[in-house]
């Protein structure tokens, strides 16, 4: 059920993310201050703010925006698998994506010769890990009985198999490529431009807008999937679409970021501590909590050391972590175990 | 092909074959369900209840045969129609992330709900009807989880009569529970209001709440009718290797089994007249 203490929920979240997206714009290599910050903001043509503004405009903003965008749909795409797989343990690389992302990008690094662009780094990557998706998909077609074990057995096996192509080819290649693919596959908003956001928030939209239209049947899959048929949900059909929707989500993300692990993992699981699973609150709660999280993660990965950045997996990891078992911690207290 | 008398058939299934690979688990099956009628399935372990059970909810698409709700192949309806007219309780209980009962109860809205619409008031006072119906008013907003294995039944069968079935199926709906809870379960059942076929495997019991039963041995329907009409000592040796006497029941006049805690053709132990079950 839901309570308004979880509208209250929600709406902190939004003032929270708010006051981060202002954080996000004034904190980095060159801090800006307040007034110079909303000088950009509402006057960027005033030449007095012309710097601060080009800061602003072109560098931070769709950084921050890449960030909220990345953190709310892995978040939404773990949030997702872990629904349809009834696996708390699934996140949005479960079935191999992000093996096959690599994959594309060691394998561009390896056949070109001279400087390879962002685009044909993302291309190269989306298209690995719709390769690993198609792959899974004829693999698990004719399964009719326990389709989730298959899935998860075979998603493994094409993520070790993928994972062992790139090693292989790394092996083979300049260890030049190898830093470039190690920063890669940590994870960065670096690279983020205004041409990139189009994409990612139009898959974001998408599947928020198709699970919040389908909240319920994908409530009905954590009774089983002989409790969902008995709903009238035609179980198979269902977790392939959804299935697809969160590869496509996630290999456009996988691109564009690398691969920043633990946010869909965890953040799901953080918000079913406040939030009731099931409800559309749930869902929007936890795209809102992984945007926010990601904002954040990004600003200490500006701020951590100076004048370099670090890669965003090792601070989404090793702060979430500590936040999640905390949170643990706390949880067992309040429970009395 | 035995047949129940009936006036009125809620469902008709004719030479119902399964296989499972090329083990045939349902073999040539035939019976009708009268409307409001409470039929108990009864037969050993492997005997093919449950795959018969998950024919006639449409998880599983026979081999052969064919099964007809109102004079209509369910295979020709849409998942959502057959959903709207039968539900079903089933044993199957994974992990469900804290999802409270009345979350659980309010998925039996989901076949009567289009896509876009948003949960009306009077769907919520039904769920809550249906709650408090089954007892579980104060554990509305707990995990589901944490419910006691009679309590989650219970909040199942809730999620089913919100689904305002004309048919409920249940698979084994008392296994695991205390007797409290076997009678209370069943009579919440039988209160619904639908017909009802269920899965049994206590014999006693089945034959203290059913009005028809289908006794199936190694994949054959080897009986059906009124349990004063089949239950025998003979057919209980058949289809379930047991020994036993059978007697009238003081209470609903029915029969009464009583079996001899022994093997077969041993010296009947001194146990005679004792309950059970």
């Amino acid at each position: 059920m839901v309570k308004s203490r979880h509208w209250w929920i929600m709406l902190a979240l939004i003032g929270a993310i708010a006051v981060s997206i202002l954080a996000s714009l004034s904190l980095g290599a060159a801090s800006l201050s307040s007034s110079q910050l909303f000088g950009a903001l509402l006057n960027s043509q005033d030449p007095e703010y012309g710097f601060a503004s080009q800061i602003v405009w072109q560098l931070r903003m769709p950084r921050t925006l890449l960030a909220l965008l990345a953190g709310g749909g892995l978040a939404l795409t773990g949030l997702l698998l872990q629904t349809v797989t009834r696996n708390p343990l699934a996140d949005p690389y479960l079935f191999g994506i992000s093996s096959g992302a690599s994959f594309g990008v060691v394998l561009l690094l390896a056949l070109s010769t001279g400087v390879v662009s962002n685009t044909s780094m993302s291309a190269a990557a989306f298209s690995g890990s719709m390769l690993v998706m198609v792959l899974l998909l004829v693999i698990t077609q004719r399964v009719r009985q326990q389709q989730v074990e298959s899935m998860l057995l075979a998603g493994v096996a094409l993520s070790f198999l993928f994972s062992a192509l790139t090693s292989l080819l790394l092996y083979w290649t300049d260890p030049q490529a190898v830093s470039a693919i190690l920063f890669w596959m940590m994870g960065s908003f670096t690279r983020a431009g205004w041409q990139d956001l189009g994409l990612p928030a139009l898959m974001l939209l998408t599947s928020m807008g198709l699970m919040l239209l389908y909240r319920r049947q994908l409530t009905a899959l954590l009774l089983g999937d002989e409790s969902a048929a008995t709903l009238g949900i035609n179980v198979r059909r269902f977790r392939l679409i959804m299935l697809i929707l969160s590869s496509m989500l996630t290999g456009v993300l996988v691109s564009l970021c690398g691969g920043i692990g633990f946010v869909g993992l965890m953040v799901p699981h953080i918000v079913r501590f406040f939030v009731p699973p099931g409800s559309h609150l749930s869902l929007l709660s936890t795209a809102l909590f992984g945007g926010l999280f990601m904002l954040w993660v990004d600003i200490l990965a500006r701020l951590a050391l100076p004048n370099q950045e670090l890669p965003v997996g090792i601070v989404t990891a090793a702060l979430g972590s500590v936040f999640f078992l905390c949170l643990l911690h706390l949880k067992k207290r309040q429970e009395g175990i | 092909m035995p047949q129940l008398a009936s006036p009125n058939t809620l469902i008709s299934v004719n030479g119902l074959s399964w296989s499972a690979g090329r083990q045939k688990v349902l073999d040539n099956i035939g019976f009708e369900l009268p409307e409001g009628s409470f039929t108990g399935l009864i037969g050993a372990n492997g005997a093919g209840k449950s795959t018969l059970l998950r024919c006639l909810y449409r998880y599983l698409k026979p081999d052969a045969g064919n099964i007809a709700f109102q004079g209509h192949d369910i295979w020709q309806m849409s998942a959502n129609d057959y959903a709207r007219r039968t539900a079903v309780v089933l044993q199957e209980q994974p992990p469900l992330f804290n999802l409270s009962v009345y979350e659980v109860v309010s998925l039996g809205l989901i076949p009567h709900q289009s896509l876009f619409a948003s949960t009306r008031d009077s769907d919520k006072q039904g769920v809550r009807a249906a709650i408090e119906q089954v007892g579980l008013s104060h554990r509305c907003t707990s995990a589901f989880e944490h419910l006691s294995g009679g309590e989650k039944q219970r909040a199942l069968i809730a999620k089913a009569m919100v689904q305002k079935p004309q048919l409920l199926m249940m698979d084994e709906p008392t296994s695991h529970l205390d007797v409290k809870y076997q009678i209370q379960i069943m009579a919440l059942a039988r209160d619904l209001g639908s017909s009802v076929i269920a899965s049994f495997h206590d014999l006693n019991l089945a034959i203290a709440m059913c009005d028809n039963l289908l006794v199936l041995h190694q994949g054959k329907l080897v009986a059906a009718g009124a349990p004063a009409d089949i239950i025998t000592e003979q057919l209980l040796s058949d289809a379930f290797g047991v020994c036993t006497r059978i007697s009238q029941h003081p209470d609903h006049g029915g029969p009464h089994i009583t079996y001899y805690y022994g093997q077969q053709n041993h010296q009947p132990l001194n146990r005679k007249g004792q309950a059970h079950g």
